[in-house]
């Protein structure tokens, strides 16, 4: 049942991932985009990968498409199509070489849930073990982003912080 | 934009909902999926869709630009600030069990709420901010 749900959803990710660069109205590769991102969500839950999900929906489909879509709405719609031919043979050996990379890249990944792989020997075990006992959280992904790892959160919310401060200097500057 | 009713009082009944909630996936953000950052998101996003339906101006009545402004950096201030405070306390930068009053169990918890509410203030703001900024009509 997994398998099925697995490879239609992967389905529709392909398919929205073409339509998206396929269109030439911004606006359809912007909806494209939404629902290639909520595809993700799905397949992150069916991972258990909840927490992912969850951001995945609430930036990729939601926020991200409004942002593009303010974006849109001071720019050309049309995309103008001023690519020449040698450059798209350019680009196809770029994809063909990555591509090829990134095959030989994941007969190295670990099959999923795999128990003798190495993070699931240890790493993960002792993050299960320790996390409840040690902060009371009974989330672990919380526990490990705002405990363990709370300095890289400080600085991820510092960044988030000088992004915003950044486009507000640029874009903000004259109106009062 | 022309106030269509159906558009109007959908936003009405929706928007509070929306804000509930990412209350609701800050403050459960220990016990199941969520936290800070995504209950910014959607906080952004109930807002957001509000000020698509009324207008920018409506909302900056609510909170004023320069408001939005200092929420950014209130956000980061509250957050560095538990870390100094524990700091302070005995411990180390962002060690929750030193907070001033609070023993381990109750340190980590209230610790970590604080920060998630610190990185809620800084998203929830950004976003806006972004999206205001980005679809002026004017600029």
């Amino acid at each position: 049942m997994t398998v099925i749900i697995d490879i239609l959803f992967l389905t529709f990710l392909i398919i929205s991932a073409f339509l998206s660069v396929y269109f030439k109205d911004l606006l359809n590769s912007t909806i494209s985009l939404s629902a290639y991102s909520f595809f993700v969500a799905v397949l992150w839950t069916t991972l258990n990968a909840v927490d992912v999900a969850f951001t995945e929906v609430a930036v990729g489909a939601g926020v991200s498409t409004v942002l593009l879509l303010a974006v849109l709405s001071k720019i050309d719609r049309v995309e103008k199509n001023q690519i020449t031919k040698d450059r798209k043979i350019i680009a196809l050996t770029v994809i063909f070489i990555t591509g090829y990379l990134l095959l030989l890249a994941t007969q190295d990944m670990p099959n999923f849930g795999d128990p003798g792989w190495v993070t699931n020997r240890y790493l993960i075990p002792d993050y299960i073990e320790r996390t409840f006992r040690e902060t009371g959280a009974p989330n672990i992904v919380t526990a490990i982003l705002g405990s363990y790892r709370g300095y890289d959160t400080n600085g991820e919310t510092t960044v988030i912080f000088i992004a915003g401060l950044c486009v507000y200097m640029i874009l903000g500057r004259e109106s009062k | 934009m022309k106030r269509h009713i159906v558009l109007v009082m959908a936003t009405r009944i929706m928007v509070p909902f929306i804000l509930i909630f990412s209350l609701y996936v800050l403050a459960h953000g220990e016990i199941s999926p969520g936290g800070g950052f995504q209950g910014g998101v959607i906080f952004a996003a109930g807002w957001i869709l509000y000020s698509m339906v009324f207008g920018k101006e409506e909302f900056y009545r609510r909170i004023s630009r320069n408001m939005l402004l200092a929420f950014t950096a209130i956000g980061v201030m509250i957050y560095t600030l538990v870390g100094y405070v524990s700091m302070f306390n005995g411990g180390t930068y962002l060690e929750y069990a030193k907070l001033p009053g609070l023993d381990m169990k109750t340190g980590n918890s209230i610790g970590l709420l604080l920060i998630e509410i610190g990185v809620f203030i800084t998203v929830f703001s950004v976003m806006l901010l972004l999206f205001f900024e980005v679809g002026k009509k004017d600029g």
